[in-house]
This record gives structure tokens, C-alpha cells and sequence, in this order.
């Protein structure tokens, strides 16, 4: 009887793993006095420097950015040749050909899970509500303002004038010694039908940095490295994705509609410029 | 055999039932935990979205023994570098985690995110929803 009690839970606990990716093939890493030395000097470092990685050995570093060619923090932005990356010949052709049905035909055709999302996003952030009253500041969920949410730099969010509806407040990135390294504001903008996620991360808290191919690289936001991505198609709806970057902060626009037009996509570069120009 | 057995089950259990209940649940967040009861691990996740997430996780503990767990890249809503049988039941031996977050896009992106650490195991740092 008992089995039969927590075997629902036991199903469920199958499937949940099933979706997730674990790794747990650990590789030895230095000598064991290295080792001794890291551990009380990551734990000393960390009370100085939240968010910052302490100096790493060689071969640490190797093994951590160095094998797979990975960013440093720190590093900045890198604009590569996708085939000059760690791709094959095959992602390299799909990194172009992706690039060319931007430019063409204005957007990727494929289901959108992230589109769909944002377009029922105002149930979702119902539910949500229902259930966070208690929350303490580390918490993931939503907040119906800014100020309940406790960040580790002074986040602006979206400026008022471009919002007609604001939708609720989320963190994202890490929360170090004293808030949180980014944020997402959920809200409907005034321009356009669709409903909106802004994502700022403090690049100078988190050290981000990025490399990427050239072929999906525009400056259309003030002349900071941009990125748009649109895909999408009828049954998901479509996601307008306008990433860019500058010293400060990475920041995403992500806006969803039910329907792809180049005047929506114009709409959406034109609200991340505007949000862009309340930054600086 | 049963102990490691017995061991592997309750990482199992334990790992589950804080991945049902607790993860960045609209933004993409980072977290390192330490000196749980049977392991140590690093992820990136989002309960509503997957994402190409690569985790890098350094694992030092007090003696000295120093282990790196990578989940290489993978299209998924909890990326966890997640190593069982590193645990607080050696209370002279602790552990800290050291996280190097990824986002890494088939896409022409290669992201660092974000770096995190962790002694213990406690309920901060967005794990508990």
C-alpha cells in the first residue's frame, strides 16, 4: 500500500528528470594542495567580489574557457565569422541560411513555445500572483511592482511613456551579496498588439560576455551590437527577438503576436531604440 | 553496494523534489549549491522555457580533492552539472560549488552568463521558489 501511495510521485519524478540535462562525470582537476589553497581562497574572494570568479590557475582556466573556446568574463563582445567558431560545416550553412530568411522573408517559420508563452502570459502571471504573496527576496516569481523586487543595482525597467499595461516584474541572471543581476519587465506596449518581456542583465556585476557570428550581427539599436531573431508560425504565434548589447548591460526585447508583419518588426527595433535612449 | 545504492536513490529523490518545486520560474537564473545531503551541483534553468545552456561546475573541497562536472551543451529547461557523493556527511571535508553559467546557441551565440558560488545548501539564491 504504501508503494501505491508514492507511486504518483514516482511517475512524476521520471518524468521530470527525463526533461532535464544532468551531468554528474566529474573530472580531477590540478594537484590536492591546489586544491586546498582554492578552497579557501574561492570562499575568501567571493565575500569581496559577488558575482566574480576568483583568478584560476592555468589549467583551471583551460579547462573551464580555454578547451572549448569558451568567453572569458569580462572579455567583452566578439563578433566572429561563424565558421572561424566551434561549428561544423552544417551549423555554419544553418547559421546562413537563417540569417538570409531574416533578411527575406523577415522571420524563421517554426513553432514558438517562447511566443506562445508571452501570448497567454497574462493567465500565467494570474496564476502566479494567486500563489506569491509570501515570497521572500530570492524568490523567482513575479512581482506586481518594481519595488518589490530586490536588486543588486538601480534598475529602471521600462520607461512608463511606452507601456500600456504593466504586466508584472521577474528576476533573472543570479542574486549575489545584495539583489539581483537582472530583471525582466512583463508588459504590454503602447505602440503596437502584443504582449512584451524587456530582460537587462548588469554586464558589469555578471562580467558577460558573448561571441558571436558575424552573419547574425546588425547595429540597429543606437549602433550597439544587435541581434534579431524572429520565428514563429500560426499555431505558436510569432517572437520578436531584438538582443543587444552595450557596457553596462545585455538587453533583450522579446514581443509576441499572433501575426508576423514587417511593420510589427519594424515597431519592435523602434520600442528597444526608444528604451535604449532611456539608458543612456 | 546497498549504501551506494541507497545513496544514488536519495540524490535521486532529493534532486527531484527541488526541481519540481523550485527554479527561476519566468527568467533564466543561476544557482550553485553545496554540502547538500548527497551531492554538489551548479545549474542555469527556467521552468517555462528551454534553452542551449552548457553548465560548468568546480567542486573543491577542504582536503583538496577538486572535480569539474560540464553538462556540454544541451537543449533543455534545467541544465545541472550535478555530482552525487559529494556531501556534508564528512562534516571535516566541506565542499564549495563553483558555477560558470553558458548560453550556447547552435545559433552563431556563445553566452557567458554568470558565475556563482556556494557553501552550503541553504534555501536562498532563488532555489525554493
Amino acid at each position: 500500500m504504501k508503494i501505491l501511495a508514492v507511486l504518483p510521485a514516482i511517475l512524476l519524478a521520471t518524468s521530470v528528470i527525463a526533461a532535464e540535462h544532468e551531468n554528474t562525470n566529474p573530472v580531477q582537476i590540478g594537484t590536492i594542495e591546489q586544491g586546498k589553497i582554492n578552497y579557501k581562497k574561492a570562499i575568501e574572494w567571493a565575500k569581496e567580489h559577488p558575482g566574480v570568479p576568483p583568478p584560476l590557475t592555468p589549467e583551471e582556466d583551460y579547462a573551464i574557457f580555454g578547451k572549448d573556446g569558451l568567453p572569458r568574463p569580462g572579455s567583452g563582445v566578439h563578433i566572429i565569422p561563424a565558421n572561424k567558431m566551434h561549428y561544423d560545416k552544417s551549423q555554419v550553412k544553418s547559421i546562413e541560411y537563417n540569417a538570409s530568411l531574416l533578411s527575406t522573408k523577415g522571420y524563421i517559420e517554426k513553432y514558438n513555445q517562447h511566443a506562445t508563452n508571452l501570448l497567454m502570459f497574462h493567465q500565467i502571471a494570474n496564476a502566479d500572483f494567486s500563489k506569491s504573496d509570501s515570497l521572500g527576496e530570492q524568490s523567482t516569481h513575479l512581482r506586481h511592482n518594481l519595488s518589490d523586487l530586490k536588486m543588486a543595482y538601480d534598475y529602471q525597467g521600462v520607461p512608463n511613456s511606452l507601456v500600456k499595461e504593466i504586466i508584472g516584474f521577474a528576476p533573472e541572471s543570479t542574486f549575489i551579496k545584495n539583489g539581483w543581476t537582472g530583471a525582466i519587465e512583463f508588459f504590454s506596449p503602447q505602440e503596437f498588439n502584443g504582449i512584451c518581456a524587456y530582460h537587462e542583465i548588469n554586464i558589469g556585476l555578471t562580467g558577460s560576455s558573448a561571441n558571436f557570428a558575424k552573419e547574425i550581427v546588425n547595429y540597429q539599436v543606437n549602433n550597439k551590437v544587435t541581434i534579431i531573431e524572429v520565428s514563429g508560425n500560426e499555431a505558436s504565434g510569432y517572437g520578436y527577438n531584438i538582443e543587444w548589447w552595450d557596457d553596462h548591460f545585455r538587453h533583450t526585447l522579446e514581443c509576441a503576436s499572433k501575426v508576423f508583419t514587417s511593420g510589427i518588426k519594424k515597431q519592435v527595433i523602434t520600442l528597444a531604440t526608444q528604451i535604449d535612449n532611456q539608458k543612456n | 553496494m546497498k549504501k551506494t545504492i541507497a545513496s544514488v536513490f536519495l540524490s535521486f529523490i532529493i534532486g527531484l523534489v527541488s526541481s519540481i518545486s523550485y527554479a527561476g520560474f519566468f527568467g533564466n537564473t543561476a544557482h550553485s549549491r553545496a554540502n547538500c545531503l548527497t551531492f554538489v551541483e551548479s545549474v542555469t534553468w527556467n521552468a517555462k522555457e528551454s534553452h542551449w545552456w552548457r553548465v560548468k561546475s568546480l567542486h573543491t573541497s577542504e582536503k583538496g580533492a577538486q572535480h569539474m562536472v560540464d553538462t556540454f551543451m544541451a537543449y533543455t529547461w534545467r541544465a545541472a552539472a550535478f555530482h552525487s557523493g559529494e556531501s556534508n556527511r564528512d562534516l571535516h571535508d566541506p565542499w564549495t560549488a563553483q558555477g560558470y553559467h553558458f548560453y550556447m546557441g547552435g545559433n552563431g551565440k556563445e553566452v557567458y552568463d554568470a558565475y556563482t558560488i556556494s557553501t552550503d545548501c541553504s534555501a536562498y539564491d532563488g532555489w525554493w521558489g
